[in-house]
């Protein structure tokens, strides 16, 4: 025990018995009126007298007291043009994954995906503010050697480089915002008993990057991203490890559906987690449309 | 009212404490002498200590008036012999008599006052001060500026870490000054008040005291036992915290209660997402 | 001549009565939400397969989060740099608890708009003077004024003024805690 516990837990022994009577808050801890300084008592709150001082009405940030202000002079800036539209994609460190890692905080014996990175309860992502993802950044990748397979919505060459000479695989997958909202809080998502949605498509100018093997984008053609696993290899110099031959070949190569979400759960189905059962759609509508 | 310094110290079972100069970090239930481990109940701890003793409590009955010691009890430091933060009591305190509290007191502004519609003399002329209605707030009978206004709810919400670590501090505080006991349950043989009166004053239990179990529907003798005292209140364990616990003398909580109250207390100080509970209230939050 | 008039009076009666009925019917206030229809159940026939297939029950609980943080697994190296607190620290006379999430409790404190760092370590058990001398001991090399620092023993912390967040971890993991 704390010895500074046992001292106060001791003087408790010997003081009357603690009641509503007789307990108060810390000294000083209450909030005062006023501040109570200088000639006013604290009722001019240290802002004196008249002018921009009492009113605080000082200058406009940036204004040059008549020139023409200098955020002004440069009235065009194109490269900003529609950057409150643009995907966001909060980043994560590679030594943070492998914090994670270390402390117990993710399983590496499953696939690790956007779900598995949300329930450590560590990493924060807000659909509804254009944030599409997790990037994976490069601070740390090299002392990454955990080998998993990994999703993330973004990556460079180096995070893919680092996973995959740690014997892991990458991949990299866009989700929507409906379906991203489903996975930030996936008991939440349950709780509200309705289907889980089936993932879209990327948009157009999200599609490119999706479908490039060297992206390792999860609509790219299996082979040609085995391909480029030599590749880049032979560009960072050092030999692939074979997954092939690896104990744990199921869960390296296990993937989701385009249409997917979740592992093992098919879009359109219902989770119940009060009775712990699934519901699973029988119409020939419901069907075609999740199939699609 | 308090009667604590005529209570028997035999009834402690709390190891003397040791003083700081030979202080040393403990490995947890280390040095239990052999006798001791025989009368020990097993309990499983969440979360136990890695280097504080666990705080021991005597199972009671309260079957016989007298009071038969069934064993021993180890408990979790961390909730029943934490820091005695008598601040963070009172704030819990505090809040859960001001979130309910709404107040009625009400004054008139000078437009809802009657009359004092008219100019009461002329501007100018009678050598007197203007003035253009008499119930402005200079006036006797005039409106009130500033006065309180009817309903003032006094609604706020204490911080969630701070309402657990208010029921901490109580139990701690409970327990150190030997007002908490464990009973095996609530079970008492007959349902006549004398029976339960006598129990508590042979007890030296104080006058009131406060029954705590895990479900919510009591056994039917004490329930008939208390009904006629309002200084015997039984409470299921959902609804423990800390005013009640202020305001009873005694604290009897059962076997069970103590687990219960044990492991949700451990949950929360290691729950994986703070942020749902930690995330500032709303009030129209469903 | 009376009953002609009665019969009058019944019929306007019974006509406004009719206009009334007809109005509270049709009344519609568009600035309120109160005249509109209360939500029906819509009917479904929809057909549901219910399952309770334990195999993908598992795959519910996999994506479900942990209620409580788990506990680390030993492993012989954690490339990362985090390292886990000593199985046994007995000989010591202080301790530092790890917070829930396994992680040293000392933290840099910004106030006065950054300009004023200070930093704190948390949840010291046992002789925290001891411990202030010794950490300060250690800090002193580092700095070219003397450190100033604070003790608060009831609530267990050592306050210092300036930035030694990363030297005083440092110093930690070197005995263990």
């Amino acid at each position: 025990m704390s010895k500074t516990t046992d001292k106060a837990l001791n003087l408790m022994r010997h003081l009357p018995r603690v009641c509503l009577a007789n307990i108060r808050d810390n000294p000083g801890s209450g909030k005062k009126r006023s501040r109570g300084r200088a000639q006013h008592g604290g009722d001019y709150h240290g802002a004196g007298n008249k002018g921009s001082g009492q009113r605080q009405n000082f200058m406009r940030l940036g204004y040059e007291t008549g020139n023409n202000p200098f955020y002004l002079r440069f009235p065009w800036e194109p490269y900003y043009r529609g950057h409150h539209l643009r995907r966001q994609y909060p980043p994560l460190s590679m030594l943070d994954l492998q914090k994670l890692i270390d402390t117990n905080r993710i399983d590496t014996s499953k696939p690790i995906d956007l779900v598995a990175i949300m329930n450590t309860g560590l990493y924060r992502l807000f659909p509804d503010q254009r944030q599409f993802g997790v990037q994976l950044t490069d601070e740390g990748a090299d002392i990454f050697c955990a080998k998993i397979n990994l999703e993330v919505q973004w990556a460079n060459e180096l995070v893919i480089a680092a996973v995959e000479k740690a014997g892991g695989v990458i991949s990299t997958a866009y989700y929507d915002p409906h379906s991203l909202q489903a996975m930030v809080n996936v008991k939440k998502f349950f709780e509200r008993g309705v289907p889980i949605p089936r993932r879209m498509m990327p948009p157009p100018d999200a599609m490119e990057y999706y479908s490039d093997p060297s992206k390792r984008g999860y609509l790219a053609d299996p082979e040609k991203i085995s391909e480029e696993r030599l590749v880049l290899a032979q560009k960072f110099g050092y030999s692939l490890p074979k997954i092939e031959d690896d104990p744990n070949y199921e869960m390296l190569v296990e993937k989701k559906d385009p249409r997917q979400i979740f592992y093992g759960l098919h879009p359109g189905w219902i989770v119940n987690l009060k009775d712990k059962v699934i519901l699973k759609p029988q119409d020939e509508e419901l069907l075609r449309y999740y199939a699609s | 009212m308090s009667c604590k310094y005529e209570k028997e110290e035999g009834n402690n079972p709390k190891p003397v404490p040791k003083g700081p100069e030979n202080f040393r970090l403990h490995s947890a239930a280390s040095n239990l002498s052999d006798n001791v481990k025989s009368v020990m109940e097993p309990r499983t701890i969440m979360y136990p200590p890695k280097y504080q003793k666990l705080s021991q409590v005597w199972l009671e009955n309260l079957d016989t008036i007298d009071e038969k010691k069934l064993g021993l009890l180890e408990l979790h430091p961390t909730v029943f012999a934490t820091n005695p933060r008598i601040d963070l009591i009172h704030q819990n305190a505090r809040w859960q008599t001001l979130y309910r509290y709404v107040s009625y007191a009400h004054t008139k502004m000078r437009f809802e006052v009657a009359g004092g519609g008219r100019k009461p003399w002329p501007q100018k002329g009678l050598g007197r001060a203007r003035h253009g209605s008499i119930r402005s707030p200079l006036f006797k009978g005039g409106g009130v500026i500033h006065g309180p206004r009817s309903p003032t709810p006094h609604f706020y919400m204490l911080p969630f870490y701070t309402r657990i670590l208010g029921l901490t501090s109580t139990l701690s505080v409970k327990f150190a000054q030997d007002d908490l006991h464990v009973v095996e349950n609530l079970e008492i043989p007959t349902e006549e008040p004398s029976y339960l009166e006598e129990l508590v004053k042979s007890r030296n239990w104080g006058p009131s005291v406060l029954f705590v179990n895990v479900e919510d529907i009591m056994p039917r003798n004490i329930t008939v036992a208390t009904d006629v005292f309002k200084h015997f209140n039984l409470m299921p364990v959902y609804g423990l915290n800390v005013y009640s616990m202020l305001k009873h003398d005694t604290l009897v909580l059962t076997r069970a209660a103590v687990d219960h109250i044990e492991n949700k207390i451990m949950q929360h100080l290691h729950k994986n997402d703070t942020r749902s509970v930690m995330a500032k209230y709303k009030v129209d939050q469903a | 001549m009376a009953m002609a008039f009665a019969s009058i009076i019944s019929s306007k009666f019974s006509y406004s009565c009719a206009i009334l009925k007809s109005q509270t019917k049709q009344l519609i206030r568009y600035s309120s939400y109160k005249s509109s229809q209360f939500l029906e159940d819509v009917e479904t026939n929809r057909k549901y397969d219910i399952t309770r297939d334990p195999d993908e029950w598992n795959s519910v609980e996999r994506i479900l989060p942990p209620t409580t943080v788990p506990e680390p697994i030993k492993k012989k190296s954690y490339p990362s740099g985090w390292k886990p607190s000593a199985v046994n620290l007995n000989h010591m006379s202080y301790y530092i608890e790890r917070t829930k999430n396994h992680m040293l409790p000392v933290y840099l404190k910004l106030c006065a708009r950054g300009t004023r760092r200070h930093t704190l370590v948390r949840k010291v058990k046992g002789d925290i003077f001891e411990m202030e001398k010794q950490l300060l001991k250690f800090l002193q090399k580092e700095s070219f004024k003397p450190i100033r620092s604070q003790v608060n023993e009831f609530a267990g912390y050592i306050r210092m003024n300036g930035d030694f967040v990363n030297a005083t971890k440092f110093w930690l993991e070197q005995k263990h805690f």
